[in-house]
């Protein structure tokens, strides 16, 4: 018997994704009317995030990312890697230039994202970004690095 | 992590290390491997174990790459010179991998010993994985790192050809050869550091093709960066190459299996494969821990889901990653506290199922769902469900589908497939999304597969047996076509075309699914509920001992208990940070949520039916809640049902000595409940937690604490307390518990007379003068406190009619109190007030000062704790008069002033005018009117208000001193009487020789003048209506 479009309405899974957004979502409501999130918040982070989750919340502890933003209007994330390294981490978030996001987000589908990235998304929803302003030539400076940070 | 690795912690690893040489110095090395290196690694995967993490992370590849060349100078350079082993181990250096590990301190002798002779099986395996890891590396040409890659995978194909016989050797020889698959696998590795010299060379050399400008830009912006953030040490900077060493490495290691990488076989969850312990160890002799073990056997249990991310690498970098403190407070902190929890209780969950089969008693417990589809997606399992009993578990849930998420732990262990009915325990969370009419199940660790027919009157579901694989297109579409389309040309897949960022607002343009959610969240919805244990269905226990136990499977339910309230006092935040720094830390997660200005936070001490004794802390945001309100406004004395409450300490009576003087003061054993407590056994036989010997008092004390949102009260509905009532014939007032003590109440006279060394005791007294002081106890010069001087008509000693009680600063007194008190002669109440032997009364943490017998709110419990007698002498007191000021008054007392005015001390001599409205004494001078600021009217009659203080003679301190006595305004006025105000104001020379009339003071301090006389510093204190003159006559 062929499925009939309700039938793949209810088999269908939602994405991840769509519970990580909401779940930070939940993050930017509860850490606005509390200060602070909940045990249960962290535990279902925790559950979609997998281990990425600590490390992010160690950045974010340590206000590892900035919002680095030119006059120009383009703005980017700089995230202080565990070893001191700075990754940059574009606004769209969909990418950063570390090895494990290559490897276990894109190509291995291990991970939705790096820990680098959750944090940016973490510190967002916090609003624990600092915040940078750079000159044009300096911004250029970063994606440049960037560059070669991901042709390595 | 860096900053961690400082030369002490590295010097500690290498006595290890030299002792580990030495060790291994005697033992046969196998012909044809020149090194035997493996026997000289100092591998620490088994130990780790205990961490959750294996695999690839112990690969000390990585960490050699990265810190042999900066470790082994500084190896050699620490060796004793002169020793023959320093000899070999330099030998050594020059052409053995020698592969390094940070081991820790506490570690290092059991690990070394029993590490090193890994089984062949694990050997072997160890290798595989790493060929498959770097061949998948090279297959996926990861275009990070191509030449690594491919020269490892060559690397380690050639050592895997030359792999099987040598295994199949050491599976046959002395654990000693065992060794030897591992030295080839190091020989392998030698090779590495080399190539990974050049890819850093690279990347140097692509740094200094930047264009100068660039990189002097970047420069400058990483140098802002660290003024930023001034942990960042150069140091930092200078390694920072090493991290991208690591997650290369850490690469590599992510095509294996973490689990196959660690064990060498697939694990089973219930039954822990001992092959880690590894019996040659034991054989050897070599120490084994019991703790080591247990690390291993838990480490097996509870690893795999951690096992999926391989970005922080572990392994050798493991032991600096243990050693790493998070941010203290922060967020990273309380989830690892969490997780502990959380690990520990599925553990004791995954002990509980292994061996039982689903009970259908639990059908109305649980929630049962027949899975439709399931789909995987970074590790996790997204399945559709149907809900098939346990809807209530869901709350308002219309649909009966219901979404669950599924980790890769909890879906191995289910055999998770379509068709399979699971039975779901709480706690979980449940999530609802907007646009999806049916909720998500998150944080389901607690679950169990149900059998065909265990379920009475299961649905016949027709369940189509196929998987999803990604989303249906129709879900696509909340996303905004741009966005669609602009992610469509990023990535092919598009399962990934759903990030939180893409739908997480003000990263990117705005979807219409995330405009709306984000509508709902700041229409203040929460969207994440947790769906806590059917504990709050069941009865609450009646003992802390067993809750608490209760609570070992169920990490994040909390407490659910009846308890009856003993005491409630109020207690400020600063005045916790001495006494109880611990406590504090451990609550500062929760300290953070609250708003800085509540400083104050409600303190219940709560008795079991077992006379065990709990601290429930209560933020003071949960004062808006009526049941909480209602608990501590009027709930001391009653029986009370808590629910959510979270354990954050345990106190014995050496570390909080003060809440232990409380307990002993309501603590009893007497008759009221030790018929409780027999009730409670014969009704309970199977009870195993009978509590505390009745005869000896409580030794410990848990802390708990109630947070917002999860920890409920309610007043207890329970009819044990009435059986029991009718035993009990003291017991009038129906609401009082029979466990409660009411504070004992006592006279001024009796507290002189109290037999115990200390005691709390409660008084009613009046008061005839308070004011603030310094604490008189010099080890805490910040605490500030207040000191009262009260009677109640009970002290008959004239020669000190008043008592002097200190109220410490940690004592918080109520604003309705505070009112009270500026009105000499108050009648107050003060309960369980701290009495030494020896030492002033005192009012601390625990003591609470209320009105007396508030007017009008004559309540049963007011009743209850205010003997007649008492209550009787204190509104029949007369006022005492006090004792005239002599050179033998003690400082800090209340005296009496009488003499002669010798001088005036002018710089304190001057009036001011005051509004006779509001009493503001910055008026505003405006065209000959005085305006006032804060009523906003022009002030036409001004008070005028003066001060003087005065020095006096007075003939009962016999020449031995002066007084320079304070005046209030009274005095001045009857000073001043005899002569008219002119426009500069009074001649102060009219003053010197008047009769000073007999004035109350208190004597604030003694110093001497220049020319060396005792000086008295004495404030008049206000005075009271119906004094007796009795010192006087």
């Amino acid at each position: 018997m062929p499925l009939t479009d309700t039938d793949i309405d209810i088999m269908a899974c939602v994405p991840l994704g769509t519970v990580a957004a909401q779940l930070l979502l939940e993050v930017k409501h509860v850490h606005s009317s509390n200060g602070c999130l909940s045990d249960d918040l962290l535990s279902a982070l925790q559950d979609v995030f997998g281990t990425s989750l600590l490390s992010a919340l160690d950045i974010v502890d340590r206000k590892g990312v900035t919002h680095v933003s030119s006059p120009s209007g383009r703005h980017l994330y700089l995230v202080v890697g565990s070893s001191g390294r700075l990754y940059t981490c574009l606004p769209s978030g969909l990418y950063c230039p570390c090895t494990y996001f290559t490897y276990a987000a894109l190509m291995k589908g291990e991970a939705l994202v790096c820990k680098h990235v959750l944090a940016v998304q973490l510190s967002q929803a916090m609003e624990a970004c600092q915040e940078l302003n750079v000159s044009d030539e300096e911004l250029v400076g970063l994606l440049m690095n960037k560059d070669t940070a991901t042709a390595q | 992590m860096f900053k961690k690795r400082k030369n002490p912690s590295s010097d500690k690893s290498f006595p290890s290390f030299e002792s580990f040489h030495e060790g291994s110095h005697g033992k046969a090395r196998p012909g044809g491997f020149r090194s035997a290196p493996s026997t000289k690694r100092l591998h620490k995967e088994w130990s780790k174990a205990g961490e959750g993490f294996a695999g690839f992370s112990l690969d000390p590849d990585t960490y050699d790459r990265a810190h042999s060349s900066r470790k082994r100078p500084r190896v050699g350079s620490q060796e004793q010179p002169g020793t023959s082993s320093q000899e070999r181990n330099e030998d050594t250096f020059e052409d053995i991998p020698i592969e390094w590990s940070e081991s820790e301190d506490e570690q290092e002798a059991d690990s070394l010993s029993d590490i090193i002779p890994l089984s062949p099986v694990q050997s072997t395996s160890r290798e595989e994985d790493n060929i498959i890891s770097s061949s998948d590396q090279s297959d996926a040409g990861l275009p990070a790192q191509p030449r690594i890659s491919q020269l490892a995978s060559s690397t380690h194909q050639s050592q895997s050809e030359s792999t099987p016989p040598i295994s199949e050797l050491s599976e046959s020889t002395s654990p000693s050869v065992n060794a030897s698959p591992r030295n080839s696998t190091s020989m392998a590795r030698h090779t590495i550091p080399k190539v990974q010299g050049d890819s850093r060379s690279k990347q140097f050399s692509h740094l200094s093709r930047i264009p100068q400008s660039c990189a002097k830009v970047q420069s400058s912006v990483i140098q802002k960066l660290l003024l930023q953030k001034p942990k960042v040490t150069a140091e930092d900077v200078g390694i920072s190459d090493y991290e991208s060493a690591s997650s290369d490495e850490a690469d590599g290691g992510k095509a294996a299996s973490p689990l196959e990488a660690a064990t060498g076989s697939s694990v089973s969850i219930s039954t822990p494969d001992p092959s880690p312990a590894n019996p040659s160890a034991a054989n050897k002799g070599t120490p084994k821990t019991g703790s080591d073990w247990l690390k291993k056997v838990q480490w097996q249990i509870s690893s795999p889901k951690e096992g999926d991310n391989e970005e922080e690498p572990r392994g050798p970098l493991d032991s600096t990653r243990k050693g790493k403190k998070f941010v203290r407070g922060g967020l990273a902190e309380q989830l690892q506290r969490l997780q502990s929890r959380e690990r520990a209780s599925i553990t004791f969950w995954n002990h509980k199922v292994a061996n039982s089969t689903f009970d259908p008693s639990d059908q109305k417990t649980c929630l049962m769902v027949k899975v439709l589809s399931s789909c995987v997606e970074c590790s996790v399992h997204i399945t559709k469900c149907k809900t098939l009993s346990g809807h209530t578990l869901l709350g308002d849930a219309q649909s009966p589908y219901v979404s669950v998420l599924f980790n890769k732990q909890t879906a191995e262990q289910l055999g998770l497939e379509p068709g399979n009915t699971v039975a779901i325990y709480p706690p979980w969370q449940k999530l609802s999304i907007p646009g999806q009419n049916y909720p998500f199940l998150l944080c389901t660790y607690y679950c169990q597969t149900v059998t065909e027919g265990t379920i009475e009157g299961q649905e016949n579901l027709e369940v189509e047996q196929r998987e999803i694989r990604g989303p249906a297109p129709s879900l696509v579409t909340n996303l905004s076509p741009q966005k669609v389309q602009s992610v469509h040309s990023m990535l092919t897949s598009t399962r990934k075309s759903l990030r939180p960022s893409n739908l997480f607002p003000g990263t990117s343009s705005e979807g219409e699914a995330s405009t709306a959610v984000d509508e709902d969240s700041a229409a203040g919805k929460n969207r994440l509920y947790p769906v806590r244990t059917g504990q709050d269905r069941q009865p609450p226990v009646r003992s802390f001992l067993e809750a608490i136990e209760g609570l070992a499977g169920r990490a994040s339910a909390g407490l659910h208990v009846v308890a009856t309230v003993q005491r409630v006092w109020c207690q400020s935040h600063q005045a916790t940070l001495g006494q109880q720094a611990l406590l504090l830390r451990a609550a500062r997660s929760q300290t953070s949520a609250v708003e800085p200005t509540s400083e104050h936070r409600w303190h219940l001490l709560l008795e079991d039916g077992h006379g065990v004794f709990c601290e429930l802390q209560v933020p003071n945001v949960l004062l808006q809640e009526e049941g909480w309100a209602a608990c501590l406004h009027g709930g001391e004395g009653k029986e009370w049902v808590f629910s959510g409450l979270r354990v954050t300490h345990r106190a014995n009576r050496g570390r909080m000595p003060t809440l232990f003087s409380l307990i002993d003061s309501v603590w009893s054993d007497s008759t009221a409940r030790e018929s409780w407590a027999s009730q409670q056994d014969s009704e309970q036989s199977e009870n195993t937690y009978v509590g505390i010997p009745t005869c000896l008092p409580p030794s410990f004390c848990y802390l708990v604490s109630a947070r917002s949102g999860e920890s409920r009260v309610e007043p207890s509905t329970d009819n044990l307390t009435g059986s029991l009532r009718d035993k009990s014939e003291k017991l009038e007032d129906s609401s009082v518990s029979p466990v409660y003590k009411s504070p004992q109440v006592v006279t001024l006279a009796d507290s002189e007379e109290t037999a115990a060394d200390s005691a709390r005791i409660s008084l009613y007294v009046k008061l005839r003068f308070w004011r603030s002081q310094p604490s008189e106890d010099t080890s805490s010069t910040r605490e500030t406190g207040h000191v009262l001087f009260v009677w109640d008509g009970s002290t008959t000693d004239s020669s000190q009619p008043y008592s002097k009680i200190t109220v410490r600063q940690s004592c918080v007194i109520p604003e309705q109190v505070l009112d009270l008190m500026k009105q000499p002669g108050a009648n107050l109440f003060l309960k369980d007030l701290l009495w030494e032997r020896g030492r002033v009364l005192t009012a601390d943490v625990c003591s609470v000062l209320h009105q007396a017998c508030p007017e009008g709110v004559v309540t049963e419990w007011w009743q209850q704790v205010t003997p007649p007698d008492v209550w009787n002498s204190l509104t029949a007191a007369g006022t005492p008069g006090l004792q005239v000021i002599t050179s033998s008054t003690i400082l800090h007392s209340l005296v009496q002033v009488q003499g002669q005015v010798l001088s005036v001390d002018e710089d304190t001599a001057f009036s001011w005018p005051e509004c006779d409205t509001c009493g503001n004494n910055k008026l505003i001078e405006q065209e000959s009117s005085l305006q006032c600021p804060s009523c906003d009217k022009t002030v036409t009659e001004p008070l005028t208000r003066m001060s003087l203080e005065v020095y006096v003679d007075c003939p009962s301190l016999e020449k031995s001193g002066i007084v320079k006595i304070k005046l209030l305004q009274d005095s001045i006025q009857q000073l001043l009487s005899n002569q008219q105000a002119d426009d500069e104001g009074y001649e102060l020379q009219a003053v010197l020789g008047q009769e000073l009339r007999s004035v109350d003071g208190y004597l604030a301090s003694i110093s001497r003048d220049p020319a060396g006389e005792r000086v008295l510093m004495v404030e008049e204190i206000p005075q009271l209506q119906d004094v007796e003159m009795t010192a006087e006559s």
